[in-house]
């Protein structure tokens, strides 16, 4: 107690001041400061208001002009009155805002504020802690390689700052080496402390994100998707461990559309969890692979048909239901990895009997009259389901339809005006109408959208982007049960078989349409190499970094010790104290000695030499003393030989030729006179 | 009860790190803390811990273990660098109240030092003084005030480095030990001078303004030179005319007496008092100063200077007696240490 008492009595002397204590190498500071500020600001575009933005750009520009020229600081008072203001518009914008959104512009306004009083060393430090919070801020929603790595970099830059600020000043490359060491020690601790440190699972729900709005959408107008499909963006990958699915089969469910308006496909409230068969044995080829997805806005996960969950996420669980889908009970607010087993050959006709499909046959009172019309002239109620779909699909491989990425608007009778008119459109067109027609002929159908196709790489890794998104049929045929029809297909066959941008025309639009995008060097066969690359160890990163949970830990753990007991567990953990012990002690125990120099190795090799000839060294005696003892029984030349040995160095070695030359050079020039020194000696 | 606490760590320190004129900053007298912005980092490690758990965010994690590390890593950096530090107190000068005490202190660093610690910057501060100074590596003179007339001894100051990142703080309390005096400001009046000391005595035979003139050198001469000034040894040698060049020390004499000066503001008094000795001092007067019941016979040269000048110094001080004892004790520690 007596020691507490005394060691917090010491240490309230003094922490006070240096607070406002000169800054060294203030340019160098603030410059950096405003640079990872700005940095931040653009990785984080997304969740921050406009006016905050606006907030940014000021306070860049006004610190800009302050750390190029020297001011005095800001008033104080200005500021807390400035961010009283902002905080009361959050505080008054929150629940529209999200908290998530909220905590994230609430740090990037006190950024933004503090930054443009830095002046002394506690107000860099205050901007490099909310500097860093939003750097994690920023890795809640991106935690790809590229940027993470983006994110290591800023977190470098805002140590180097704190560093500059309190070391005497040199050169920009000295703090950069220096602070880059010193991060580079801690480093080898942080992965065996990740590695070691045992997983928990959340403690409690974290708000989640509302403003990312990605992905497929639970109600579709055609022409929705076409707006995916201007995007690169990666929506999973999935590895397989055996055989990988054929062109044909990858479909990958995601939502289930069964709801139509006349205009727009939505989920209607069917209770889609009746009962089933007790047992259900699936036939067929099986396939095993696990799906890493991407964060989005939809609690829909993917997989190809019928899935059987293996593995849930480790945030959540994952559930199944009798249209066969995928659903998280959350949006999947960052990346996760689930392990699926997908029967794809087992006809969906497991729910046969227990399914109520009067759902299926909805269809607007009014509306689209052009349709009906037609169907009512070529379809009878004698046709068989099968008849009545090829009858259907028929339409679209003999009408000219063309498939596009910028379809047409239709407004008033989307339907009658695609198939009729226009003859033009996008997946959800095609998809749309086929479903409409098939209702109105009396066939239970509904809309599947999610991903087709996707990008093989590395042999076992599919990669879907969010412009493989699709569209398709499903029909209820009492056999066969869904059966699923993909008029796309038909008008525009390489779409299923090899991808959209297989098609030269498709390729131009969305050039057009995302000018930016790698896959637009797919052409190049050297940039699709590297596309590739990067594809491939940002898939490694996502498999080793970001799907590390408590089953990989345990996993790794067992691997070096064997089977898993609670004891191995702490002998792991101990032993890991011990390394870092280890690495610490070898980083801090103070070297024996510096390695000789190169000065004294030249000049022991000076007095050995004498002593080859019987002239030894007295104790401690310097080079100076020891020529002029020595000289008398040498030769002249040998004596002018050393004289000058003995003068020129040490006119090097006590004057600031040492600074300027190296002692190299100084070797080179007196090369020749030990070379006189040691053939006088040879000649006696 | 602050001051009780604090009388308690000051006594504890004294035992901890007893009073030296030469400290190496080690294990025995160097504290390390967290500084604030350490604290803040720590707390901002536990957040990341909670974020990236609750957001299975292992990239969050990974951040958060690295913080950590850097943390433990920063704790040893902080030490080592701070322990290479050598630190020599040289004597603090006496000076006058209208100056700053100059504390003198001498910085090495060990010779095999990592390149890594090389930028570290370490800083002398106290309590008792608004100072705060980066010290350089050599001689460092840092001004201290303000300082009243009297006796004085510098006391604790502390030196700290807040080395890697400002993570953490390194400190040390070391006691500079010596005192010096602090005389009043001189301020300029009229001399009075008494041919006597209050006790009627003179304290030396000649009460009376004297001449005494000595040879200085040879010199042309000059018309306003008397004529027994000129050399006749040289002007019979041929060299012409030639004056034996005197130093003329007015060599003012008499007792110096504080009641002349004496008024209501006994440090304006002190301050004249302080002005006229250095005054005579300078002219080389042989003078005596008497100031409340003590004495100094008449004398001339620095020393005697700095004996009347330490007598009004301490004139009517608080330590009065005491402060003689420290003198005592300074100039035994002084004939140790080899201080002038």
């Amino acid at each position: 107690m007596k020691v507490l008492i005394i060691v917090f009595m010491l240490a309230k002397q003094g922490d006070h001041k240096m607070q406002k204590i000169k800054v060294y190498n203030r340019k160098i500071a603030s410059l950096t400061t405003l640079g990872t500020f700005a940095a931040l600001i653009l990785s984080l575009l997304e969740p921050l208001m406009g006016w905050v933005l606006v907030l940014c750009a000021c306070s860049f520009c006004i610190t800009l002009y302050k750390s190029l020229t020297y001011n005095s600081p800001l008033k104080n008072s200005v500021l807390n009155l400035l961010a009283l203001l902002c905080i009361s518009i959050l505080i008054w914008l929150a629940t529209d805002y999200g908290l998530l959104n909220t905590m994230i512009n609430l740090l990037v306004v006190a950024c933004c504020l503090k930054i443009l009083n830095l002046h002394h060393t506690g107000d860099y430090q205050m901007v490099a802690s909310i500097q860093l919070f939003l750097v994690a801020c920023g890795l809640i929603f991106h935690q790809s390689l590229l940027n993470s790595l983006f994110y290591a970099l800023l977190i470098i830059l805002i140590f180097c700052v704190l560093h500059a600020i309190k070391i005497k000043e040199t050169g920009l490359k000295t703090y950069l080496t220096h602070t880059v060491i010193l991060l580079l020690q801690a480093i080898p601790v942080a992965c065996l402390l990740f590695f070691v440190t045992p997983k928990l699972s959340p403690l409690w729900k974290m708000p989640v994100n509302q403003s990312t709005k990605t992905g497929l959408s639970e109600k579709m107008t055609p022409g929705d998707i076409a707006h995916l499909a201007k995007s690169d963006e990666l929506v999973f990958r999935a590895e397989f461990t055996g055989l990988l699915p054929s062109p044909q089969q990858r479909y990958w469910r995601a939502i289930v559309l069964d709801q139509f308006d006349g205009k727009s496909w939505s989920i209607s409230n069917i209770n889609t969890s009746f009962g089933g068969p007790p047992t259900i044995e699936f036939q067929g080829q099986a396939l095993d692979y696990v799906v890493i997805a991407q964060p989005t806005s939809t609690k829909w996960l993917y997989s190809l048909d019928i899935p059987v969950l293996i593995q849930d996420l480790s945030t959540q669980t994952i559930s199944t239901n009798q249209q066969f889908q995928l659903t998280g009970r959350t949006p999947l607010y960052t990346q996760g990895l689930y392990a699926v087993k997908s029967f794809v050959e087992q006809p969906l006709n497991i729910y046969k009997g227990y399914e109520d499909l009067t759902q299926y046959l909805q269809v607007p009172s009014s509306g689209n009259p052009e349709t009906v019309e037609f169907i009512g002239e070529n379809i009878n109620t004698s046709m068989t389901t099968q008849e009545k779909i090829d009858k259907l699909t028929s339409i679209f491989s003999h009408g000219d339809f063309r498939y596009t990425l910028s379809p047409p608007l239709m407004q008033s009778a989307p339907i009658d005006e695609f198939l009729f008119e226009k003859k033009v459109g996008f997946c959800s067109h095609y998809a749309s109408a086929l479903t409409y027609m098939l209702r109105l002929a009396d066939v239970p159908a509904r809309i599947v959208t999610g991903y087709q196709g996707g990008e093989v790489q590395s042999g076992n890794v599919i990669s879907v982007h969010q412009f493989d998104a699709h569209a398709w049929v499903e029909a209820w045929d009492n056999d066969k049960g869904w059966t699923r029809i993909d008029p796309t297909a038909i008008v525009a066959p390489n779409r299923v078989l090899s991808g959209l941008l297989s098609m030269v025309q498709n390729r131009q639009e969305f050039r057009q349409q995302s000018p930016f995008s790698l896959t637009n060097l797919k052409e190049y066969a050297v940039f699709n190499q590297l596309r590739l690359l990067i594809a491939n160890i940002d898939h490694t990163w996502d498999q080793s970094i970001l799907s590390y949970n408590q089953e990989r830990q345990k996993s790794i753990l067992k691997k070096i010790f064997g089977n898993m007991k609670a004891e191995s567990f702490s002998y792991a953990l101990i032993g890991s104290f011990v390394i870092i012990g280890l690495f610490i002690s070898l980083l801090f125990i103070p070297k024996r000695k510096a390695k000789a120099s190169d000065e004294i190795k030249w000049i022991n090799k000076l007095f050995q030499l004498f002593e080859r000839q019987k002239i030894p060294r007295i104790e401690n005696e310097t080079l100076q003393q020891f020529s002029q003892r020595i000289q008398v029984r040498l030769t002249p030349q040998a004596t002018s030989a050393l004289g000058f040995i003995v003068k020129e160095y040490y006119e090097w070695k006590y004057t600031s030729l040492q600074q300027q030359t190296p002692f190299k050079m100084l070797k080179n020039r007196l090369y020749k006179h030990i070379v006189t020194l040691q053939s006088q000696f040879t000649n006696k | 009860m602050k001051s009780w606490t604090q009388a308690r760590v000051d006594r504890w320190l004294d035992k901890r790190i007893p009073s030296s004129h030469a400290y190496q900053l080690d294990v025995n007298n160097t504290f390390i803390l967290p500084t604030r912005f350490g604290w803040a980092i720590a707390g901002l490690m536990s957040c990341l811990f909670i974020l990236g758990t609750n957001y299975q965010n292992n990239v969050i994690l990974m951040f958060c273990y690295f913080v950590f590390s850097l943390l433990l890593l920063a704790l040893f950096h902080s030490y080592v660098s701070f322990v290479q530090f050598h630190v020599v107190f040289r004597p603090v000068a006496d000076c006058f109240s209208n100056q700053h005490a100059q504390l003198h202190l001498d910085l090495s660093h060990k010779e095999n030092r990592s390149a890594l610690h090389s930028l570290s910057n370490i800083a002398v501060f106290s309590k008792l003084y608004p100072v705060y100074e980066y010290l350089e590596d050599g001689s460092n003179m840092i001004a201290i005030s303000p300082f009243s007339r009297g006796l004085h001894h510098v006391g604790r100051v502390s030196i700290e480095s807040i080395f890697p990142f400002g993570l953490f703080r390194c400190w040390t309390h070391l006691t500079v030990p010596g005192q010096f005096f602090v005389f009043p400001a001189p301020s300029p009046c009229s001399l009075q001078l008494r041919r006597q000391n209050a006790k009627g005595n003179t304290g030396n035979k000649l009460g009376v303004p004297v001449t005494s003139e000595d040879l200085q050198g040879i010199r042309d001469y000059r018309d306003s030179d008397p004529i027994h000034h000129v050399s006749w040894k040289h002007f019979a040698k041929g060299q012409g005319l030639l004056s034996k060049d005197f130093s003329e020390r007015s060599a003012i004499s008499g007792w110096l007496h504080f009641s002349d000066y004496f008024s209501e503001n006994v440090e304006q008094a002190l301050s004249e008092v302080t002005f006229q000795i250095l005054a005579l001092s300078k002219q080389d007067a042989n003078f005596g100063f008497s100031i409340g019941k003590q004495q100094i016979m008449p004398n001339t040269g620095m020393q005697h200077q700095q004996q009347c000048l330490e007598a009004v110094a301490l004139y009517r001080h608080k330590q009065h007696a005491h402060a003689i004892n420290e003198s005592i004790n300074n100039s035994i520690y002084a004939s140790q240490t080899g201080r002038p």
